[in-house]
């Protein structure tokens, strides 16, 4: 076979590779501006979950009046946790319905699951934003090492979204969704709590920085497992039964 | 007929691992030591306690005091023993023994540790390393010298008997490595195939595959459960108490609770051929979760389960060859036992589905 195999037809597979690519690539971006539009007409996910923020953190401050950084570092994770689960876990409710699931036979399953996760991860980088403000307006801000808090945030965003976003595909075909979605996110996302929580007291001087580097590796190996779990799942997962 | 021999074999195992695990006693040991500081230079009794001894039996019971150090390169290292001169036997358990220890120790330190080696003719030698510690008295400080040090140990008796070994700190509990972790290896067996045959679902859609998967994780779920309860029992004695939210222990539940939301999520699901098919996907990601709950972060932390933080898992040269005789026909003995649970309950699942086809037709 091998001998058949000319430059020119090299060349040409070459080349179908590289346009499979970019017809992915633009997928991807088209549909990521797709739900960036719907979610700044609409504002309705973000609008949500910055409620339950904010009532969090007010209710916070009437019950506790000053929250000390140790505190402050639980609280701030837990939010961006129930916040996710909450925003997050409706991720596919739109296209799992049938006008829409037609019309998701035009692209392939997993640039929609990629610009999801795309758009999860920016959607959590902004709530997590917005909710260290809100924290550190009424309470102070006790971070002191901005970078590795910011960085630790990113990976938080990331993991949370990979994960979530997947459970959301999981649960979009099931009964009680949202419900499903919390019982399925908890046991999978303790562990990258756990790091978070421990890099973010890292970050606010809570405990002396051990072994930064390894848990920063653990989380990226949390965020690499996720992604090599949906390239795998997500194709079987969307194919209508 | 055809097939049964492997059950046969199962139960067979299973009875050999439970009476040999349970029933083999304990090599002879020294449970405890009363004082354990001694002064150079005195003439001085300690009382002995062993477990398994006996030493009403062996007329002949001999006793040192060994003070070793690890040798270096090219160094002599320091390797005396010093016998003791009378030896009172209290009961079979029970034995005083009189040290006349020399005025000097053979180390500058002005203390040493030394172990206690016990010999008798019925229960063969043991020891109880860094028993005891020998103090230089104050009123003697003297240059070190090995005076008096130079007792030979020799002609030990050889234990007889089929035993598995004393650790102080395990005891008895040292058995429960045939259950626990036998437990854990089968789990894994089971879990392994669990996702094999969702991989092979989702590639064939045939519901026989699905069916299996969910017997095995079914079955894999209920020996987690068990491997949970005995690492509790294990660790009540060796750690304190039942749980005392060790690293491993944390990521064990997580990783069950994981398993749990499996079935949650098929009895939600009303179509039998998506909860097959989603179950058969989170199957996969379920398992792949598993590994680095049970095995990599566990590791990366600190914890006090062993294969953690320097300790020794079992395994290698770390397990006693007595031991390993029962360990290992203890996997497959659950490991088969397991399959023939998963076997009854999907060949169950199987002939539930007939029955509900003839019935519609």
């Amino acid at each position: 076979m091998k001998s058949f195999e000319t430059d020119e037809i090299k060349e040409v597979r070459r080349q179908i590779t590289l346009k499979y690519i970019a017809v992915v690539f633009g997928q991807i971006i088209t549909l990521l501006g797709l739900e960036l539009r719907l979610e700044f007409r609409q504002r309705a996910s973000i609008a949500g979950v910055l409620l339950f923020a904010i009532g969090t953190v007010y209710l916070f401050s009437l019950a506790f009046g000053s929250v000390e950084p140790r505190l402050w570092n639980a609280l701030y994770w837990i939010i961006l946790l129930f916040g996710a689960v909450n925003g997050l876990g409706r991720s596919f409710s739109r296209e799992l319905t049938y006008r829409y699931s037609y019309y998701q036979q035009l692209t392939s399953p997993l640039s929609l699951y990629v610009a999801k996760v795309l758009f999860n991860t920016l959607f959590l980088l902004v709530i997590g934003t917005l909710v260290w403000g809100m924290l550190s307006l009424l309470f102070g801000n006790p971070v002191r090492d901005v970078g590795l808090f910011v960085m630790t945030l990113c990976m938080a965003s990331l993991g949370l979204s990979l994960i979530l976003t997947f459970l959301a595909l999981v649960a979009g075909r099931v009964n009680n969704g949202p419900g499903i979605v919390a019982i399925l996110a908890f046991p999978v996302v303790i562990p990258l709590l756990l790091t978070v929580v421990k890099l973010g007291a890292v970050a606010l001087r809570l405990i002396q920085q051990t072994s930064t580097s390894k848990d920063l590796l653990l989380l990226f190996g949390v965020d690499l497992l996720a992604i090599g779990l949906a390239l795998l799942l997500v194709p079987s997962l969307w194919k209508e039964a | 007929m055809k097939g049964l021999w492997w059950k046969v074999l199962a139960v067979l195992l299973m009875l050999y691992v439970v009476f040999a695990g349970l029933l083999v006693p304990l090599k002879p040991g020294i449970q405890s030591v009363e004082p354990v500081q001694l002064t150079a230079g005195q003439q001085q009794t300690i009382t002995v306690e062993g477990y398994n001894t006996h030493f009403e039996l062996g007329d002949n019971v001999r006793a040192w005091l060994r003070l070793g150090q690890p040798r270096a390169e090219g160094d002599e290292g320091i390797d005396t023993a010093l016998l003791s001169t009378s030896v009172q036997v209290l009961g079979q358990q029970d034995v005083a023994l009189s040290f006349d220890v020399p005025a000097y120790l053979p180390t500058s330190d002005g203390a040493a540790r030394a172990s206690l080696i016990i010999d008798n003719p019925v229960d063969g030698a043991f020891v109880l390393p860094g028993a005891i510690i020998i103090k230089q008295a104050e009123a003697l400080a003297g240059p070190p010298s090995s005076q008096g040090w130079d007792a030979q140990i020799e002609n030990l008796s050889a234990s007889t008997g089929v035993t598995f070994p004393f650790r102080g700190l395990l005891a008895e509990t040292i058995r429960n490595q045939y259950f626990h972790v036998s437990l854990w290896f089968a789990l894994m067996i089971l879990m392994l195939s669990a996702a094999v045959y969702a991989v092979r679902y989702l590639i064939s859609g045939k519901s026989e595959f699905d069916r299996r998967s969910e017997a095995l994780t079914k079955v894999g779920l209920a020996f987690g459960m068990l491997g949970l309860v005995t690492g509790m029992v294990w660790a009540n004695f060796t750690w304190g108490k039942p749980w005392s939210g060790d690293v491993k222990q944390n990521m064990t539940a997580i990783a069950l609770l994981i398993y749990l939301a499996y079935f949650v999520l098929r009895a939600s699901v009303a179509s039998d051929q998506q909860a097959s098919r989603i179950g058969a996907a989170y199957n996969i990601f379920a398992f792949a979760m598993l590994i680095p709950l049970l095995y990599i972060i566990p590791r990366m932390r600190a914890s006090l389960h062993p294969g953690a933080g320097g300790n020794p898992g079992f395994g290698g040269e770390d397990l006693d060859s007595t031991m390993r005789m029962v360990f290992y026909p203890g996997i497959i003995g659950f490991t088969l036992v397991g399959v023939w649970l998963a076997q009854l309950s999907w060949r169950t699942a199987r002939l539930k589905r007939k029955i509900q086809e003839q019935l519609l037709s």
